[in-house]
């Protein structure tokens, strides 16, 4: 019976770390939905009595201009960062050239540099370009920094499709870009999908372009307004925790719904070979 | 060369021609927001702006020097150090306990996944706002232990100044004096206690990661082998030390460097949750480049300091890029 | 004592049954072949023996030891995988040395030993390599190497050739015989192949779908084969098979296949007088159809026609493919054979080797003698 012992133990330690895992989120929820009048530090980890939505219509009130500025800074960002990082992927691996392993090369160590190295240019030359302090500001930062990953995960997704079939193409007379359209961009859903998911999850996550960028609280992204609350002393702690479940909405549910691209995405990044 | 074979190079060149051109646009700009800036970066760090106005006025390698004699960028390399450490450690650890765990042919194998890989879903603000509360040394996990009739514990987490230094009249202090390195027992080579928490939300976030890149590693390792090694009567824990972890080097190479220079640049967990913490507990390099750059216009140093980050991501960075493609080339 | 017993072993995977009731004495020393298509359980056997999957039912006995419940590791077996499963991050010395050290074997005892089998499998060479760095061959004889190191009571191997060239395999088996010659230890190993099981076992046991239908010497299975599935597994090309019935009496049995029929002697006519009348498979080996001009001496022939339908040169014989009525046999002939394609030819069945199998079951009616 000593076989049953260790499957009861090591589900007892998987279910641990869920539950720590999963503590924040408690946290977050409960203390959501209490009412002002339950809402006591000291009494963190008690269940609400009901149902109440007062923290999160005020977080809601408070970030709601920001959520929106979140949208409309992530959406274009994303489909531009995916159209740039397919045909890069594209061209890199069926179009080698010479030298097309340094150029990779010099872009994935793009994707790792501290964004400290480049914040000081970035915001003179935005300034330069009249976009600081916008949004399309931060849409066109995101997209130039998400080059490297979009075109490492479309890299690996693309090879994985046969030469065989390029080649076919390019002997039935179709240009670069005619392969492109005509048998690339059909068979790439999948990697749209992963890298769309990844880009949109980045995005919307980010605070230091976020804060550099945009100076405005009525421009800035839901991070940046999150963050001004979090370190207010004038806001509810109940409040924050609100307005953090609501800024972290998004990402979760698209994680929830498509995690498993999500996870694709992950692998891809870590340059571990699939 | 005939006809044919001119229209042949003809063919190749403009195929070549055209490849370039699509990704010309990529190119220039990775060329110029990521080097371009980077050598920017280098000018300025190299010059004398300190003020809202661009001064580029060369200065050598003075503002280097002021920034290593700075105590507050000391502090930041000590706490970017005990970070590193702790929080790779950690997420590697508990990343491998995880996955070899669920390797086991666990029911509810995909929930578990998800359950300890949500956290990289959501940003780093959140954690930073959600776990300050939850080590507030009034609130949160401190009380928690009362909930099961425990004492509530009394940790100051983040808010505890005290750093744990080898104290130079102790035995490990005598020990390293007698071999030269006298100068290790001192607080600017301790553990700040308060940098404790930020690693704690910051394993939370990434710990999820590792799991999943071990449970692949694992998955790789082919039962076969395991199944020799248990015939030539290696015990589970034996083929875990013997077999399993040296084929998961690699891995855990990736995984370490990854996490590696991440927690070099870190930023937005610190300003969500800690801010540099008591005594600068918890500053790192990110945020004071902030500070002094965009609240002190002291454009020079912050350039400095990033340039300072930028040489360290690089170390660790490029060698490890080198490696993978060089693998992926031979695979 | 390395004998090894299964007892009614049953290993079962939700529904589906891999052994079924699997009852089979090996002694000690045996080389002892299991055998029979993909999925009918024999690796499931010797996995089980192993150790490296619990059984369903049933008794294990390695020696005179119950070992049901003793772990992998502590059942003193060793095993040579189809793959080699061998450890990619380590040296072919360290290979061979991993079950001693984890057995907690000194160091020159392991040295010693080690050096030892690698000279046998004349390997010393590569002790410093890295499997990735070894061909095909090499693997092999590592895998043998490490699993002699350990001196088993018992070595297992799991269609150890499977992955080798054929000139290679064959070479290996010679090999291996000669390795259990020397070793005088109990070899069962596992193979789809009845080349490798006749030419190497000193005992076969063939196997379809969980169940064990045969186990006996190679001249056992192969003049004697208790039913039609193992008289068409053992011997290639296999038998031929017809549908007929049994006619006659205690002094003339005729075997009554339609355009084909044949009379059996007195003998044989008295083994099958209890069923007449039953449906049949009559079976008859393509090697015992002759050339009637080059009929060998011992022969006991009786005279059929067939018409030829094509013929394949072998060099060292021909294979008739012949068709009687409308049914198809293969032959095995002398290559100066007139038999020509298209021709009707008169041809002699070795009436002494002719195998007589119940339609309904399957089951062997009544055996002929092993030749001295």
């Amino acid at each position: 019976m000593t076989i049953r012992w260790s499957r009861i133990a090591i589900y007892a330690v998987l279910i641990l770390f869920a539950l720590i895992y999963l503590m924040p989120i408690y946290v977050l929820l409960v203390t959501g939905f209490k009412s002002f009048g339950e809402v006591r530090l000291d009494q963190m980890w008690d269940l609400p009595s009901g149902f109440h939505y007062d923290s999160f219509r005020e977080a809601y009130w408070a970030l709601d201009s920001n959520l929106a500025n979140s949208f409309k800074m992530v959406i274009p960002a994303t489909i531009f960062s995916c159209m740039l990082g397919s045909i890069n992927g594209y061209v890199l691996t069926k179009w080698r050239f010479p030298g097309s392993d340094v150029l990779f090369f010099l872009l994935l160590y793009g994707m790792f540099i501290p964004y400290q190295s480049v914040l000081i240019p970035l915001v003179k030359t935005l300034q330069m370009l009249h976009v600081y302090g916008s949004l399309w500001g931060l849409v066109v930062t995101h997209v130039v920094y998400g080059i490297p990953i979009t075109t490492l995960i479309f890299r690996n997704y693309y090879a994985n499709i046969p030469t065989e079939l390029v080649e076919a193409a390019k002997i039935d007379g179709a240009s670069i870009f005619g392969i492109y359209r005509r048998i690339v961009f059909p068979l790439s859903l999948p990697g749209f999908v992963v890298v769309a998911i990844w880009q949109f999850t980045s995005i919307w996550n980010d605070f230091l372009f976020a804060v550099t960028v945009t100076s405005n609280p009525a421009i800035q992204p839901a991070t940046v307004a999150l963050n001004n609350m979090a370190g207010s002393f004038i806001v509810e702690w109940n409040v924050q925790m609100a307005g953090a479940l609501i800024a972290a909405l998004p990402t979760l549910v698209v994680y929830i719904v498509l995690g498993r691209f999500f996870v694709r995405g992950l692998m891809a990044g870590a340059l571990s070979s699939s | 060369m005939g006809n044919i074979g001119r229209r042949l190079l003809r063919n190749i060149i403009s195929e070549q021609a055209a490849a370039v051109l699509l990704i010309i646009p990529s190119l220039v700009a990775v060329g110029v927001f990521v080097y371009g800036f980077i050598g920017w970066s280098a000018v300025v760090s190299v010059s004398e702006w300190d003020t809202v106005r661009p001064d580029y006025t060369f200065v050598g390698l003075d503002n280097f020097r002021d920034l290593f004699h700075n105590f507050r960028f000391q502090i930041d390399i000590r706490n970017t150090v005990v970070f590193t450490v702790l929080f790779v450690g950690s997420c590697l650890v508990i990343g491998f306990v995880l996955a070899s765990l669920l390797d086991r042919h666990i029911v509810g194998e995909g929930l578990f996944r998800s359950i300890y890989l949500f956290p990289m879903a959501v940003s780093f603000i959140v954690t930073g706002v959600v776990w300050r509360w939850l080590l507030a040394p009034r609130a949160g996990v401190n009380i928690l232990s009362s909930k099961i009739g425990a004492p509530s514990l009394g940790y100051g987490w983040y808010t505890d100044p005290s750093v744990t230094y080898i104290h130079a009249d102790s035995r490990l202090g005598e020990a390293l004096h007698t071999i030269g390195l006298g100068f290790f027992a001192d607080p600017n080579f301790g553990l700040p206690l308060a940098m404790i928490s930020v690693v704690i939300a910051a394993t939370w976030q990434m710990s999820g990661f590792v799991m999943v890149m071990y449970l692949a590693g694992l998955r790789a390792i082919p039962e076969e082998l395991r199944d020799a090694a248990r015939v030539d009567g290696a015990s589970e824990m034996q083929i875990l030390r013997n077999i399993s972890l040296p084929l998961l080097r690699p891995v855990t190479l990736s995984a370490i460097i990854i996490l590696g220079h991440q927690s070099l640049k870190i930023f937005d967990l610190v300003i969500s949750m800690t801010r540099r913490g008591p005594g600068f507990a918890t500053d790192v390099p990110a945020l004071f480049m902030f500070e002094t750059t965009f609240q002190g216009n002291h454009f020079s140093h912050g350039a400095g300091i990033s340039i300072v980050m930028l040489v360290a991501v690089s170390v660790l960075v490029i060698p490890y890029l080198f490696w993978s493609l060089r693998r992926e080339a031979r695979l | 004592m390395a004998r090894v017993v299964y007892e009614h072993v049953t290993k079962r995977y939700g529904d589906v049954i891999a052994v079924n009731d699997l009852t089979l004495e090996i002694e000690d020393k045996e080389f002892l072949v299991l055998v029979g298509p993909s999925g009918c359980g024999k690796s499931t056997a010797i996995r089980l023996l192993a150790g490296l999957e619990p059984m369903t039912e049933g008794k294990i006995y390695i020696g005179d030891r119950l070992v049901n419940d003793v772990p992998a590791k502590d059942r003193d077996v060793a095993m040579v995988f189809q793959s080699y499963a061998l450890y990619p991050h380590m040296s072919v010395y360290d290979n061979m040395a991993f079950g001693l050290k984890m057995r907690g074997t000194p160091k020159d005892e392991t040295h010693r030993r080690v050096l030892e089998a690698a000279g046998a499998l004349e390997i010393e060479s590569l002790l410093k390599r890295k499997p990735a760095q070894l061909s095909g061959g090499q693997r092999q004889r590592v895998a043998l190497g490490r699993a002699i190191v350990r001196e088993p009571l018992v070595f297992l191997f799991d269609e150890p050739l499977s992955n080798l060239d054929a000139k290679l395999r064959v070479q290996t088996r010679a090999e291996l015989s000669k390795l259990h010659q020397r070793l005088q230890t109990t070899f069962i190993y596992v193979t789809h192949d009845q080349v490798e099981a006749m030419t190497m076992a000193s005992r076969i046991a063939v196997l379809k779908d969980g169940l064990l239908h045969q186990v006996g010497t190679p001249e056992d299975l192969y003049f004697r084969p208790d039913n039609v599935f193992v008289a068409s597994f053992i011997g290639s090309p296999s038998m031929n098979f017809m549908p007929g019935t049994l006619k006659g009496t205690a002094e003339e049995i005729t075997l009554d296949a339609g355009a084909l029929q044949i009379r059996l002697p007195a003998e044989r006519s008295r083994q099958l007088v209890p069923h007449v009348d039953t449906q049949v498979t009559i079976g008859i080996r393509p090697e015992d159809i002759h050339d009637p001009d080059f009929l060998p001496a011992h022969v006991r022939g009786y005279p059929i026609r067939a018409r030829v339908d094509i013929t394949e040169m072998m060099g060292n014989e021909k294979f008739l493919h012949l068709i009687i009525g409308a049914q198809p046999l293969l032959a095995r002939v002398d290559p100066r054979t007139k038999a020509r394609a298209g021709l009707e030819v008169g041809l002699t069945v070795d009436i002494d080797r002719l195998h007589v199998f119940d339609a309904a079951t399957q089951a062997a009616l009544a055996k002929i003698e092993i030749p001295e």
